[in-house]
Parts: C-alpha cells; structure tokens; sequence
C-alpha cells in the first residue's frame, strides 16, 4: 500500500540531516530557444522534497511534467535555473551540484550517483561486458574482476552469452536498455536515478529488474526513479512524488 | 595552483578580426578538455597559444611542475620551453604527416623523443618503440617500416605513440580524427578513451565534431569569434546549451 | 694559466710579407688584407667555441665551390713566409686538386712547400688526416662540403640553429638509430658526425670514419673551412672529440685483412688500385707520404744490411 506525501523543504544549504541522501529545495527549470525569439519554457517550478537512504521515490505526473528533467538536474546534466540541489557524497559530505564545478559533477557521479537513461549511448568497439564492466575500472577495481562482475550481471538480466563480446549497438531495444541498468547498477552507487527503466522490457524481464532494484533499496541504496509501468512502480516503490507541469 | 596549465587574458588576433580574444582556461590532470567551434572560431589559434607555438599579444600562461611549482612561461626561457614541450607535453596534429618524420622508421619515430633526452642504448630504444607500437594496437612487426607504408589512422596512431613515450603530462590535439574514415575514427576515438583513463594525462582536444567532444571529453569549451561563450560538462553543454551560438551548433548536428 | 699582465711582453712580429713576395700582380697570399682580417676574426670565435660554427664572408676565389674554396681561404689568412706548406687530396701529394692548391699557394706567397708531414707547418687537407702523428706547432686545415651532419636531416636553417643552441640533437641520433635498424650498423663510413668538446655537433669533413679517432686529444690546431657553406669551425689542441654511437652499438673504425702492398704498412688507411690493364688490384696506403717514408726507411734499411755484411 503506497501513500503519498509531500515534502517541506526542512534544511536548505549545505547541511543534510543524517540519512538525507539529496536535498532539492525550490528548484526551479526553465528552457530559453533562442532560436525562436528567446521563447522560455518552463519545465520545473519550485520543486522541493528529500530523499533518504533506502527510500525508493516514483516520480508520477503526466507527461511534460518535468520528471525527466528533475532527473537530469540532479544529475548535473541540465542546469537548474534557481534553487539549490545538495547531495551527500561518500567521501566528500555535502556538495551542492547546483553551481557546482564540472569536477565536482564528474566524482559524483563517479564516487555517488548512478545514472540509467531512457537511452543506451552505445561507444564504437566496445562490448557489451567491457562497457558494464567499464565503470568498475573506473573505480580502480582491476579488469578481470571487473568483467566477471559485468558477466554475473548480464547473466542475471538474461542477455545471451553470445552477445558479451559484441558492441551494443546493434542489440534490441529490449537488450540495450538491460546492458543500460547493468551499467547503471554494477557499481554500487549509494544514490540511484532510474529513468524509465522497463520501458523497452517484457514482463519476464521487467520482473527482473525490478527484482534487482529491490534488492538495491533493501541494501540501503537511495532510488528515485521514473516507472511508466505500474506493475514495477507498485513494486519497488516506498512512495510517489507528484510533479506538476510547471 | 591546483590547475596544470591555466591561462589567463590570453589574446592574440590576426588582422583584427580573427584568433583569441581574452580567453581564460584551466586544464588539470586526468581530465579531457575539447574545444569546439567552426572554423574561424579561434579555437586553433588557442591551442597554439597554450602549446607554446604562437606567442600571445597580450595575457599570462602558467604551468605547475612536477614539484608543485608555478612558473610563468611567457618568462621561461625558451630552453626550458623546448624542454617542457620536448618531454611533459605533446602534440598530435591534424595531418599525421606534419607530426612524423618521414623518412625514418616507425621504431625511430616512436625513439626520437627519448633519444633528445639522452637515451643512449638502441636496443632498450627499440624495444620501447615496440611495446608502444603493441599499445597503440600497430602491428610490432612493421617497427621497421616508414610511416608512409601505413595507413592514414595508423599514421595517427603512430603520431600517438611517439608523443606519448615520454609520459607526458599533457597532451594537445588539434583535430586528431578529422580526415579519417568513420570506422578508422572510432578506433582511434576507443584508444584515445583507453589511453586517458589508463595514464591519468590532462588532454585538450580542438574539433568541430560534436560526436568527438561526447564521447572522449569530460569538459567542453565552446568558442565563437575568438571568445569562449560557454563551457562546463560535455553532456550538460550538449544536452542543455545555455546560450544561442550553442544551441545553434548543437542543433545543428545531424542525428545518427 | 697566464694572467692578462704576463702576455704583455715584447713579441717580435713577422715581417711586412712584401719585402720578399715577388709577385707583384696579387696581394701575398690572393686575399686582400682586410679579408685576412675578417677570416682570423672568425677563426678566433671558432677557436674560442670548440665545433660552433662560425659563418663568414666567404670571398670568391680562382677555384669553382666544391674544389675546396674554404680550405684556401682559411690556409691564405694563416700562412706567412716562414711557414711550410704541405697540401694532400685523399691523403697524396700528387693528385691534380693537391698539385693545382700547391702550386696556387707557391705562386701567391713564396713560401716553402714539402711533402713531407714532418717538415709541414701548415697542412691543408681533402679528406683525410695523415697517418703520422702531427704537433703543437703544426695547424691542420680542413676542406669541408657540408658543415652541419643536420642539414641532411632538417632542411631549414632556422631549426638547425635553434638545434645547435639548445644542444637539441635527438634528430642526428635518430640517424643513426635507422642505420642499425635497417643494414644493422651506422652506415656512415665517410664524415662520420662528432660530438666537439662535449657540446657541438660537427661535421669533421669527408674524412674517412677510420680517421675520425686522430681528431680527439689532437697537439695540432685543426681549422675547417666551407666556402660554399660560408663557415668556419675549430678543433682546438687537445679538445675531445666523441664519434656519435649507442652504448650497445659502439662506434668503430674501419679494418683490412691486406696491409699495404707497397711498403706493408698493416695500421693505414688502404685505398685498393686498379694496377694493370688486366683489373688486377693492390691495397694501398691512401697517405703518400706515410708510404714513400716507410719505404724509404726500409730501402734505407736493405743498403745498410748491403753495406755492412
């Protein structure tokens, strides 16, 4: 049974409360094209809430509401407009990712905050276990402990051994969004952002997924996704967060 | 000074119009910097700046050592100059042609820098410039052969290779794919990848394809007209341009 | 060493050469006075910076370039009426270019001109240092095509000055590593690139690499003239001189099987000649001089052992 909440804004700034993973306080988000005549189009207004350890948030509204794009602020790929965003980092404490520098973004993310998008960005040559596996190298594990961690993921997600060595890029959709959440998931980040992760999945193969996303959140993990499929969103998520269109 | 290199008001204009109007840039080490813009941006123009191979008309350069300290190159004597360029930095060219010698081996290619530096034994040279030719992914059979019996990306590989045998902490690349085959461009694009996460070296990259910028650059500086107009992350940069010379330029990549 | 006040003693200069040269249609010694002036000048740098080469105005001389034009020049600025002049091409006395330069000098100067090396104050070469060893008081003069070993590497001047500056010589290294990778040993047999004094890069003529090993520690003052080139560079006495190698593919010289079959020297620079119409071939001592004396000591030797039973 889900209930919905609203969140007040309860410290703004640098500090976070103990289990307070991200704080977002009155962000706000809004597009200028230039290219036809400085139009502005608001995406997020306001936007204020926490998220905890543990804690699997859904972000609901209808579409063009701005849940993709809450996602993508946290994560330092769009620019908020005003308001502040504050991560605990493990290593660093608090970091405000608004203002923040590109640096500070790249440990992040790197250190942080696990990102799975809507869409596999597929890099020439590489294959599908080295590009899993390409996250933990970062992280200084070494490469043969690395691969074998990609391969008990992608064995997990039903992706035929066959297709380990071979560049993504020309899989299904349905096979590049699970080497996507591999991706996303193999190196345990302490924060995770979901974007519409079973868009392209089956039944059998989003019950998968959302397995391993529960196992995640049991863990401690702190996961705010987007789940157009009820069906997975009823199941890992501990509460909603309704956005509104801006 | 945590930055390697930093400039500052950098400046130096052809004919009033083009080249580097007061730009300032930090690069640090790991780090891979592109600079985009169209032709006539600048962007070139800066590069050279920064790789001491154009004098600015007016601002400040600095470097941090390999002891921490902060030198001012436009006072450095051209001594230590040659050196710095000779062994912390390199620079892989557009054209591999104007970045190799042409009419020695593969191996003394790849064995030059080392030799300016004293190395004085030709078999431990030779083994060096084969062991980079297996990290470059070249044939190590072909140390031997001259740089025109390979292909136009092995040449770039091999312009690669010779650069990097000093263990340069920075390295400079002016259009390293452009003229390249598309799949010839993707491996290159994957060991340039390899290479950077591998050695920790702080790259500054000037292309014009956006694609290079996404894939290889964790920091993207946007240049128009001799300015830089906007910079911060790669995908941030490309996926929510701020401002309208960006926008336009992102735009008007053609999708894939 | 001598301070200042010392060398202030009275020298006794040489006399004013006119008195004695006999031609009256040229200056002593083919150049005008102010020319000789400004060759020492540069002869003085030269010595001053071991291997740097020093450029010059090169004058024109009665000879085409390639014929040894600086060689002249520096040999016109040096020489006086006491010396002794010897002049050898190719290591003999009596090829055309070594007559022709001989004869020049005996017609511009009247000063006395041997075989000799012994008697030599004044040794002007093509191409080869003579065999015996040569002293203090001896100068040996160079004729020198292509002054800089990087000009056959890098074509533009501007770098090859900044190369010579900065002492930047990774590119000649780079010759010769190429050599060993593909015949397996520097290929160089002739002008063999030296290191001069620890610090220049120098081109010791077209001399062959078995005589690059006199140049080090040398008594004699050696000079080298490019007219062509318009420069000049010194070897001063007792300057080292370093042949470019690798420590695992050290610098040799050349060797024979044969010794000479003339005087059967087994330690000489040998040249092979065609002998006869039939093609047969003999090794022979490049140096002239070097072989007409051990020949004559021997001959001298063999009418000794006949005089005295």
């Amino acid at each position: 049974m889900l209930t919905m909440q609203f969140d007040v804004a309860e410290t703004a700034g640098n500090g976070l409360a103990p289990d307070v993973m991200i704080d977002v306080s009155g962000l706000s988000k809004s597009f200028t094209i230039h290219a036809q005549a400085a139009m502005q189009i608001a995406a997020l207004r306001a936007v204020s809430f926490q998220l905890r350890a543990g804690e699997c948030v859904a972000l609901t509204g209808p579409s063009g509401a701005g849940k993709s794009t809450l996602l993508r602020c946290i994560y330092g790929n769009y620019l908020a407009t005003c308001g502040t965003i504050s991560i605990r980092d493990r290593k660093r404490g608090a970091v405000t990712v608004t203002g923040a520098d590109p640096r500070d973004i790249i440990a992040l993310r790197k250190d942080t905050i696990g990102y799975v998008s809507q869409f596999l960005r597929a890099i020439p040559r590489v294959g599908a276990q080295a590009l899993v596996a390409s996250s933990l190298v970062e992280l200084g594990e070494k490469k043969e402990a690395a691969m074998r961690h990609a391969a008990e993921l992608l064995e997990r997600l039903a992706i035929p051994q066959k297709l380990w060595a071979l560049p993504p890029a020309t899989f299904s959709g349905g096979e590049q969004q699970r080497i996507n959440i591999a991706r996303g998931l193999i190196a345990d980040h302490p924060i995770l952002l979901l974007d519409e992760p079973t868009a392209s999945l089956d039944a059998a193969n989003s019950a998968i997924v959302s397995e391993l996303i529960l196992e995640r959140r049991n863990k401690g993990t702190a996961i705010m996704g987007i789940f157009h499929d009820e069906e997975t969103r009823d199941r890992v998520a501990t509460r909603l967060f309704p956005l509104q269109a801006a | 000074m945590t930055a390697l290199l930093s400039g500052r008001g950098l400046t130096r204009m052809f004919d009033g119009n083009n080249g580097c109007d007061h730009v300032d840039i930090d690069l640090h080490p790991g780090e891979v910097t592109c600079i985009v813009g169209e032709s006539g941006s600048g962007k070139t123009t800066l590069l050279n700046l920064l790789s001491l191979q154009l004098r600015p008309d007016a601002g400040s350069l600095y470097y941090r050592t390999l002891d921490g300290a902060r030198i001012d190159l436009g006072l450095a004597s051209e001594m230590d100059r040659r050196r710095l360029m000779r062994t912390e930095w390199g620079f892989v060219r557009q054209n591999p042609r104007d970045g190799l010698l042409r009419d020695v081996s593969a191996g003394a290619n790849i064995s030059e820098r080392l030799m300016a530096n004293g190395a004085r034994h030709y078999g431990a040279l030779r083994d060096t410039a084969i062991d980079w030719m297996r990290k470059v992914e070249l044939d190590h059979g072909r140390v031997d052969d001259l740089p025109r019996d390979f292909s136009g990306g092995m040449q770039q590989r091999l312009q690669i290779a010779r650069n990097l045998v000093t263990g340069p902490r920075l390295l400079f690349m002016d259009e390293p794919t452009a003229g390249l085959d598309v799949s010839v461009q993707a491996r290159l694009l994957d060991l340039l990848r390899t290479l950077t996460s591998q050695l920790g070296i702080a790259m500054l990259i000037v292309t014009h394809d956006i694609g290079v910028a996404r894939l290889l650059a964790h920091r993207l500086l946007v240049m128009h007209r001799g300015r830089i107009i906007e910079t911060g992350l790669t995908d941030q940069v490309l996926d929510d341009p701020q401002q309208p010379y960006t926008q336009m330029l992102v735009s008007s990549v053609l999708p894939v | 060493m001598k301070s200042p006040c010392q060398w202030n003693e009275t020298v006794t200069l040489p006399s004013k050469n006119d008195a004695v040269f006999r031609n009256g249609d040229y200056n002593f010694a083919y150049l005008d006075e102010q020319t000789k002036r400004m060759i020492r000048r540069a002869l003085l740098k030269a010595v001053a910076i071991p291997g740097y080469q020093v450029p010059f105005a090169a004058r024109e001389m009665p000879l085409p370039y390639g014929w040894g034009t600086g060689g002249i020049q520096l040999t016109a600025a040096l020489i006086g009426l006491g010396d002794v002049l010897k002049v050898i091409d190719q290591g003999a006395d009596d090829t055309t270019n070594a007559v022709n330069i001989r004869s020049f000098f005996e017609r511009m100067t009247d000063v006395a001109t041997t075989t000799l090396v012994q008697e030599a104050t004044l040794i002007q070469t093509r191409h080869r240092i003579p065999e015996a060893p040569l002293r203090a008081d001896q100068i040996l003069i160079y004729q020198v095509p292509l002054p800089d070993p990087a000009s056959r590497l890098e074509p533009r001047g501007t770098e090859r000055a900044n190369m010579h500056a900065f002492g930047d010589y990774g590119l000649i290294n780079v010759k010769l590593y190429e050599d060993i990778a593909q015949h397996g040993s520097v290929a160089m047999a002739f002008d063999y690139p030296v290191i001069v004094n620890g610090r220049y890069l120098a081109s010791p003529s077209p001399i062959p690499k078995f005589d690059n090993p006199k140049l080090h520690m040398n008594p004699a003052l050696q000079l080298f003239g490019a007219g062509r080139e318009r420069r000049i560079y010194a070897i001063p006495p007792f300057t080292s001189v370093r042949s470019l190698d690798f420590d695992d593919h050290p610098f040799t010289i050349q060797a024979w099987d044969e010794s000479c079959a003339l005087c059967g020297a087994p330690d000489s620079f040998l040249e092979e000649m065609i002998v006869d119409d039939r093609g047969n071939r003999q090794h022979i001592c490049s140096d002239s001089d070097y072989c007409a004396q051990r020949r004559a000591i021997q001959s001298d030797d063999v009418r000794h052992q006949e005089v005295m039973p």
